[in-house]
């Protein structure tokens, strides 16, 4: 489909490229051939011997009313229409840009005859005097052979405008005809460009309604999703509640002495009950992250001997793997503004996963000291590590790296996440670095509580 | 025939002698019409001119009085017209606008010497057309009328 589409999108983007270069050229080709047009249009060779012709005319009849003796034809009037004669007898000899106007060679010789007949009555009419009749007469004579010649040579011109006519008829024939086709064209493409608009748009408009359902489908199955982790934990906490309770006075020897081998069953479902009172705890956790509901109630406290307390308190976690704990801290100088029970939870979460994923019998190192202004805790593990690929996803909810069925460590996958929400609401932040094989290092870095606001 | 034997004969009427050597008629609106003899030609205010046009070959020097200036006394309007019309009746009307807006010239000289009847003279009317590019556009050229005879102006109605 999309492939499609683009091969119709560069397909109209080249036939509007073609109709473009093809209007460029047919502008051009019509842009030399108006200008032949126009200049054809000067010239006027017929023009120019219809002038000759009637201007012979002219002269002739002049020239008769004189020899008849009609007393307004005087000798200068004679003169006169004779240098009019020599001046279009020039002209169409000349034409424009000294060309001849018509090409044929008999009207040639017409021209060139009829000027050597002028230049040798020239003198006989300069001295023409008035009522000179019989000089008057013999230049009557003289031009009088030039009459037929002259006629012949305006059909020749004809003939030569019916010719440039034809020629500038089939011109601009032929420029309409680009100009149709030129239209077309310049048509065509722009009803490819609006259907690429209109498909486009048409995409785009299918692409968002797909994209609105999407969301609102996935905004409701996350709702639905939330609810139910929720009604769920609810629901799992109240028997469990009970359930640790009575482990607990059972264990505790106070309903009578528990057989040994029964009381290691009891040591270990009690334990059990414990956990998953914590699986729930996190879900439960994550649920008010993710509303922005987690409450606090923050106050000055010693990470140092948050770093104790929370060693303490994972020492009895998964003492079969006999995991080492080392404390590494600095004395001084450690205070932070922080909800000491949730910043247990962030501790105990480090720590408790950096036992699960040591190698048995390895070494858990957890340090705090100050760098730049801010508190700095480590839980160091000597575990498998964590792939490059699978850091950025570490702090996503519901994720373990290896996600599948068989994996080796259980867990909701929730604790991260859930520190790092409360780490940030503490204005701190949580990172890591891992090399695969060596062990994974979290820091913690919290904003130190200096030592007025301490005293405050 | 009969209409040029009739413009013959009023050709020739004109013709006589009304004053000597009568060269330019000038017909202005309701003003008799005036005869320009050479004299009176040559007593306006005269003006050069150097260009070509399609009936030379390269530039020359034409001289002779503006257009604007042989209507004497009469005001030319952009919106009228004058009618130029030549020793063989031919006519053509031109915007006076053109008279005024540009030093169209009633020529009566070229490169100094007078043009005979058989050479475009007496008179050629000459646009500047090497000074405005804009007057050598082909419909220019129809204007360049010779062996002009009589000028009239016709007022914009």
């Amino acid at each position: 489909m999309i492939l499609r589409v683009t091969a119709v999108r560069w397909l109209g983007v080249a036939i509007v490229l073609l109709a473009l270069i093809l209007n460029g050229i047919g502008l051009y080709r019509i842009q030399s051939s108006l200008d032949q047009l126009s200049d054809s249009r000067r010239g006027g060779a017929l023009w120019a011997a219809m002038q000759l012709e009637l201007e012979f005319l002219r002269l002739e009849r002049s020239l008769a009313g004189f020899v008849a003796g009609a007393d307004q034809v005087t000798a200068d009037d004679i003169r006169l229409r004779f240098d009019i004669l020599w001046s279009r007898n020039s002209i169409a000899a000349n034409g424009t840009d000294g060309r001849n106007t018509v090409s044929t060679a008999g009207a040639q010789a017409t021209l060139d005859e009829l000027a050597s007949a002028l230049h040798q009555e020239e003198d006989r009419v300069g001295a023409l005097k008035d009522g000179d009749v019989d000089s008057a007469r013999q230049i009557l004579t003289g031009l009088a052979p030039y009459g037929g010649r002259i006629h012949d040579y305006l059909l020749a011109a004809k003939n030569e405008q019916s010719d440039l006519d034809a020629l500038s008829r089939d011109q601009l024939l032929l420029i309409s005809r680009i100009m149709v086709f030129l239209s077309f064209a310049v048509g065509v493409a722009s009803l490819i460009v609006v259907a690429m608009f209109f498909i486009d748009s048409r995409r785009h408009q299918q692409f968002s309604a797909q994209n609105a359902a999407l969301l609102e489908a996935s905004r409701a199955a996350y709702k639905a999703k939330s609810q139910f982790l929720s009604t769920v934990s609810h629901e799992l906490r109240t028997p469990l509640t009970s359930i640790k309770g009575s482990l607990g006075i059972l264990k505790s020897g106070v309903l009578g002495e528990v057989a040994p081998r029964a009381l290691k069953l009891v040591n270990t479902a009690y334990d059990n009950t414990e956990r998953l009172v914590m699986l729930i705890n996190d879900i439960l956790d994550l649920e008010k992250s993710e509303t922005g509901v987690l409450s606090y109630r923050f106050a000055a406290m010693d990470a140092g001997q948050l770093v104790g307390r929370s060693i303490e308190a994972c020492r009895s976690y998964k003492p079969e793997r006999k995991i080492r704990l080392e404390a590494d801290v600095e004395t001084k100088d450690l205070m932070i503004r922080g909800d000491d029970g949730r910043m247990m939870q962030v501790m105990s979460n480090l720590i408790s996963n950096a036992i699960k994923f040591s190698h048995p019998e390895g070494t858990v190192r957890i340090t705090a000291r100050r760098v730049d202004g801010a508190v700095e805790l480590a839980v160091q593990d000597s575990g498998v590590g964590i792939s490059e690929a699978f850091v950025p996803q570490v702090f996503e909810k519901f994720t373990q790296e290896d996600g599948s069925d068989t994996r080796s460590q259980g867990g909701t996958g929730l604790g991260l996440s859930i520190t790092k929400r409360i780490v940030e609401d503490h204005g701190g932040k949580i990172s890591l670095t891992s090399q695969l094989g060596e062990g994974t290092t979290f820091f913690v870095r919290l904003p130190v509580l200096e030592a007025a606001s301490n005293a405050a | 025939m009969k209409a040029l034997l009739s413009s013959l004969l009023l050709l020739a009427a004109t013709a006589a002698p009304v004053l000597a050597d009568p060269v330019l008629s000038v017909i202005s609106p309701g003003a008799e019409t005036v005869e320009l003899d050479w004299k009176a030609i040559e007593a306006l205010p005269q003006t050069e001119v150097k260009t070509t046009n399609d009936y030379v070959e390269g530039i020359h020097s034409f001289s002779g009085p503006l257009l604007r200036d042989v209507f004497g006394d009469a005001k030319l309007a952009p919106a009228d017209q004058i009618r130029l019309t030549a020793l063989n009746d031919y006519a053509v009307t031109i915007p006076a606008a053109d008279a005024i807006s540009y030093s169209v010239i009633l020529a009566t000289k070229i490169d100094g010497a007078k043009m005979s009847v058989r050479d475009k003279g007496p008179i050629w009317v000459i646009y500047p057309m090497s000074e405005h590019e804009e007057l050598r556009a082909p419909g220019y050229n129809d204007r360049l009328i010779w062996q002009l005879s009589k000028v009239e102006l016709v007022p914009a109605k």
